[in-house]
């Protein structure tokens, strides 16, 4: 066995490489297993993973036992900014606090109003596609994985396309940090000051909207709730931040993921492309199969007893998404990528209970078009580089995706 | 207002967010982590098209 094994080291080089065949002994040992590279127990089995998601003995708010323990550090005075606002976040609450933020967000980011962005999606991709270069290596991930999703929520939030490229910036400065990324340098500051820069603008945007409210997010969330309750101002900067944010890079990495899954599958790619393979339900499969979201971090708020392992108050787990989706006992033959596997959905790519992903309806909405879009207007779309995965404890995603066409249809030849 | 609305949750499709069970507590409750309606049903429609509307996973139906 290799010491990355048995020190459960999730950010091994080929642990990163390819999670799944790295976990496979890992769950099929009993109990939750102890990593000391992590200094946190771990669970694999889809069982385990979907129990821990929805048990109120665990906490998700991992900031503020940092906090606790390491409030005075100089790392945490650089990243004050950023925490006064991920403490705000309703992915961090937990009970009554995380359901009333829930609610309020909620009620302004439907899957109705989703559904209504299906046209700005289609219309994007097709113009994403339209700028492809044919016969020489591009990246697909900076010319339609990552300005889909960004260009859909700034959209959404009422922040004009032209910011696009500095909200980018913001961005990857915060993930460094929510992400945990824990080998990156200064990755405090920077993400402090992206804090500072996005929270600037997102009150700025929320002044212009409160004298002169729009039909977006922004308003919306200035709108929502009643007279007694409604989110304050530091709650609509925070939310219109982690709206932002999460819904840049997991949504970029399920297109890019889901682009590889199907060019090492042709016959799947063949099936979606032509429209015999239900979209929604490929969707499904390709995030079961890669999901862009590999691991949830709990924190035990009492002494429990997990799948016969004693976990004591305050320990941290990891549930392994990853390998969750991969589980025999779930998903017969787990490593095939099937389009029409019928349960699917079953995967934990979104997690489960109180926190299950808000933004799942819109990521599912670009996935199921862009994809198709994709794949019949370009011709000869093959890998031209080398896959090199983010050393990321959280996410599954790419730092490029290289490729190639050969030849490139117009939208109305379809 | 007078119609009265019997929703269902489809227990296959919830995932257990309970933001039903939050937006009407007298209709909707959790049962062993997953969203369950009252068969009688509520009389306030537009309180139930909400609920139905804002499901992340759409399960609700009638
Ligand atoms: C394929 C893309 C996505 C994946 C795989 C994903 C995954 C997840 C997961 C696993 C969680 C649960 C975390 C936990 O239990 O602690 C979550 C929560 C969340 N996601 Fe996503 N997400 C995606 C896209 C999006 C998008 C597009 C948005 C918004 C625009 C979004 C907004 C959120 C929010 C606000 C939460 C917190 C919900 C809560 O705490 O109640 N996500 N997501």
């Amino acid at each position: 066995m290799s010491t990355a094994l048995e020190a459960l080291d999730l950010l091994a080089p080929d642990a990163i490489a390819d999670p799944y065949t790295f976990l496979a002994g890992t769950r099929s040992r009993p109990g939750l297993s102890w990593s000391s590279r992590h200094k946190a127990w771990v669970a694999t089995r889809h069982a385990d993973v979907t129990a821990l998601l929805r048990d109120p003995r665990f906490t998700a708010n991992r900031v503020g036992t940092y906090l606790e323990k390491h409030g005075d550090s100089p790392e945490a005075r650089a990243a004050a900014t950023f925490y006064r606002v991920a403490q705000e976040w309703m992915s961090l609450k937990e009970g009554p606090d995380h359901g009333r933020l829930r609610s309020l967000v909620q009620a302004a980011f439907s899957p109705r109003v989703v559904k209504n962005m299906g046209g700005l999606v289609v219309e994007l991709s097709d113009g994403f596609v339209d700028t492809f270069p044919v016969g020489e290596p591009f990246d697909l991930l900076q010319r339609f994985a990552f300005p889909l999703p960004a260009t859909v929520i700034a959209g959404m939030l009422g922040v004009p396309v032209e910011d696009r490229d500095q909200f980018k910036e913001w961005s990857q400065g915060l993930s460094a940090l929510v992400f945990a990324a824990s080998d990156v340098e200064g990755r405090h500051e920077s993400a402090a000051r992206a804090t500072e820069e996005l929270s600037a603008y997102v009150a700025d945007l929320i002044a212009q909207r409160e004298v002169d409210p729009r039909d977006d997010l922004i308003s919306h969330l200035i709108e929502a709730g009643s007279r007694q309750d409604r989110l304050t101002h530091l709650e609509i900067v925070a939310h219109a931040i982690l709206l932002l944010f999460a819904g840049h890079e997991t949504t970029t990495n399920l297109i890019c993921n889901s682009v590889v899954a199907l060019l090492a599958n042709p016959a799947a790619a063949e099936a979606l492309r032509s429209g015999e393979a239900d979209a929604g339900r490929a969707v499904e499969e390709l995030l079961r199969y890669d999901s862009p979201a590999k691991t949830v971090i709990r924190i035990a708020l009492e002494d429990v007893e997990v799948a016969g392992t004693q976990v004591a108050e305050g320990d941290r787990v990891l549930l392994l998404q990853s390998a969750a989706n991969r589980d025999p006992a779930v998903f017969a033959d787990p490593d095939v990528l099937d389009l029409t596997r019928a349960n699917a959905g079953a995967h934990t790519a979104f997690g489960s209970g109180p926190h299950y992903c808000l933004g799942a309806p819109l990521a599912r909405l670009e996935a199921r078009l862009a994809l198709p879009i994709l794949l019949r207007r370009t011709r000869g779309l093959t890998l031209a580089g080398d896959l090199e995965w983010q050393p990321n404890l959280l996410t599954r995603g790419l730092e490029r995706l290289e490729v190639t066409i050969t030849d490139l249809k117009e939208s109305s030849d379809e | 207002m007078s119609d009265v609305v019997r929703p269902v949750v489809d227990r296959d499709v919830c995932v257990g967010s309970a933001n039903c069970v939050r937006l009407a507590p007298g209709v909707f409750s959790l049962v062993e982590g997953q969203g369950h309606a009252d068969p009688g049903g509520s009389a306030d429609g537009d309180l139930m098209r909400q609920a139905a509307d804002e499901c992340p996973v759409s399960a609700i139906e009638w």
